[in-house]
């Protein structure tokens, strides 16, 4: 049965079409990865000769390091906020019930749809009309507005899969809604956290377009990475940019191997 | 433990434009195992989320144990509850479910660990408490449910037709020991189902519930075979039913079946009119022995093992069905001409639907 299901032409073609797409999407991953390698100081492919070079280099330039630092900082935080308000969120928009629900739903969920050249564009206006001097904040206000919808699908998507009944069952049992929430709703709810924090981290740690509007002093790393191109077009960036590719992958496979990847979407 | 019975009073419950209850009232005694049976949208869950606290009643009252609990939320109501899926908590073992009523009323360790136990070991799940609810087995899963809901010595214990996902034998089989235990407990149980012959085996009282209200209720053998209406006649077992007309001639009653030669004197008087005749499958039988006979046509038979169920038309076209048990005889086959008859006593007469004394 699962040989001769095998053998059927539309699966064969489906995993043809599976296989070219993956090649296609990785393959520009791989070319850069191995650029990183390069002997010499042209970012070419393939590679003229072997070496480590470019990653020490890394170190030798503060300014990525310390865009680095940044973008790590900026997107632990705008996480933590994010899925804090995800789930006081997704609570309240799956567990109860008021007037204008479906509304704040949508207007939640819309940053998504917003082009970020225009949300990018509009925060700089506001930020400069209101005449904010806290680079950092206003970046942190933008990255948090970029990952919360991300934040509230992942959760949200996980109590409505919830039984509800789980949690009438608690309070029937003498649990108060707060007892229930926390002994109930939310261990159950904890897969889909990390799911969310891993989201809301990437969505963070690699936003260029939105973020490149609001740097002034301080850089994230993309719009760090994007800087560095225009002067200088040596594999250092390459060499990041593998270190960015193997932990993101690092970070897929441990997610798989605790919630399983399927949760994810 | 200690009995408490319920009394509804008049409840009615509103969604919206929706009513799903109408001025409901049922009393259940202390002890009292009692049935609301109903198709789907007859409210009978309605009713039963009432009585535990999670649908909000806008008229009348619920008292439980004599005390009014209109006010009460549901965590202070005392209610054991066993829902259709179980609700079992999937990220605790069976103990840590069975012990969780015991937590919430801030009950020692050691004592939940002991009660636990204890309810373990009288549902047949000892083996089972480190396990979790989905290694679990549909029939273990809905004991562990009881457990949960019995240990906390609750006041009532209410079911939400706890059965429908079992397969059959297993059903059977936890009929008998659902009975048992709520009988050795003693506890006050309001059982929903829209399965009739779980609600007869189970009984002590069943409530026939339609459109939000209780048509009729009775012991399981009065509601089978008195039926008040015409819709529990129909509801709760096969109700054969004869369009007729009563005719009164010199203080004496007649019924005649519509559109069949067949002319019924009754032993009492009636009012004349339109009314129906009610007769269930296994009152009629073939041959003309009994006292109202009919000639009739076998259409089909299914054998169902207790018996044998035919199905057979009147001349005027009606199909009746006749259950035929093992111990009579006459057996016609498929396509044969044949005579079905009745006795009087067994015929139930209803007049706009609702049942003639």
């Amino acid at each position: 049965m699962k040989a001769g299901a095998a053998r059927d032409p539309l699966t064969i073609a489906a995993t043809a079409i599976a296989f070219v797409t993956l090649f296609a999407a990785t393959f520009p991953l791989f070319v850069t990865t191995i650029t990183a390698f390069n002997a010499t100081n042209e970012t070419v492919f393939p590679p003229n000769g072997w070496s480590l070079r470019w990653f020490w280099n890394i170190v030798a330039q503060p300014e990525l390091v310390e865009a680095a630092a940044f973008s790590l900082v900026l997107a632990v935080i705008s996480s933590a906020i994010s899925i804090s308000l995800g789930v006081v969120s997704a609570v309240a928009l799956t567990r109860k019930k008021f007037p204008g629900r479906d509304l704040i739903d949508a207007f939640l969920m819309s940053p998504l749809l917003v082009p970020q050249v225009i949300l990018g564009l509009s925060f700089l206006v506001f930020f400069v009309r209101i005449g904010s001097k806290q680079p950092f904040l206003n970046l942190l206000l933008l990255h948090v507005v970029l990952t919360f919808p991300y934040a509230l699908r992942v959760i949200r998507s996980s109590l409505i899969r919830m039984n509800p009944k789980l949690e009438e069952a608690a309070v029937g049992l003498g649990a108060s809604s707060l007892k229930s929430f926390f002994l109930v709703t939310f261990p159950q709810m904890r897969p889909s956290l990390f799911v969310a924090i891993f989201f809301c981290f990437v969505v963070s740690f690699d936003n260029f377009t939105a973020s490149a509007f609001l740097t002034v002093s301080g850089a994230t790393l993309p719009v760090q990475i994007y800087f560095n191109i225009e002067s200088s077009l040596d594999p250092t960036i390459s060499a990041i940019s593998a270190l960015l590719i193997v932990s993101s992958a690092f970070f897929v496979i441990v997610a798989d191997r605790v919630v399983g990847v399927e949760k994810i979407v | 433990m200690k009995q408490a019975g319920i009394e509804i009073e008049k409840i009615t419950v509103r969604y919206g434009n929706s009513v799903p209850v109408r001025a409901l009232s049922l009393d259940v005694k202390p002890g009292e195992f009692v049935s609301l049976l109903g198709p789907s949208g007859c409210g009978k869950t309605t009713t039963l989320r009432s009585i535990a606290g999670f649908s909000d009643i806008a008229e009348g009252d619920i008292r439980i144990g004599g005390v009014s609990v209109r006010d009460v939320p549901a965590n202070k109501r005392n209610i054991g509850m066993v829902y259709q899926d179980y609700a079992l908590f999937p990220h605790m073992s069976v103990e840590k479910n069975i012990g969780f009523g015991l937590r919430m009323r801030n009950v020692s360790a050691d004592e939940i660990r002991q009660r636990a136990f204890a309810a373990a070991e009288q549902l047949r799940l000892s083996g089972f408490l480190d396990r979790y609810p989905q290694q679990l087995s549909g029939g273990q899963q809905q004991r562990v449910a009881l457990a949960r809901a019995l240990v906390v010595r609750p006041d009532v214990l209410l079911l939400d037709e706890p059965m429908a996902a079992l397969d059959k034998q297993l059903r059977s089989d936890m009929q008998f020991e659902l009975k048992d235990l709520q009988k050795s407990v003693g506890i006050t149980t309001v059982f929903v189902t829209h399965d009739q012959e779980e609600a007869l085996s189970l009984s002590d009282r069943i409530a026939v519930m339609h459109d939000g209200k209780i048509l009729q209720i009775d012991k399981p053998d009065t509601l089978y075979q008195f039926p008040a209406t015409r819709f529990v006649a129909e509801f709760v077992g096969t109700a054969n039913l004869f369009k007729a007309k009563v005719s009164n001639v010199g203080g004496k009653s007649r019924i005649e079946l519509d559109g069949l030669n067949v002319s019924i004197q009754l032993d009492r008087e009636l009012k004349a009119g339109e009314v129906e005749v009610m007769l269930r499958p296994e009152q009629i039988e073939f041959g003309n022995e009994a006292s109202v006979s009919l000639p009739v046509r076998v259409q089909s038979t299914v054998f169902v093992g207790v018996a044998t169920r035919y199905q057979v038309t009147t001349a005027s076209r009606q199909v009746v069905r006749v259950d035929v048990s093992g111990v009579q005889s006459v057996r016609p086959a498929t396509g044969e001409q044949a005579t079905i008859s009745w006795r009087l006593s067994d015929m139930r007469i209803y007049r706009d639907g609702r049942l003639e004394p």
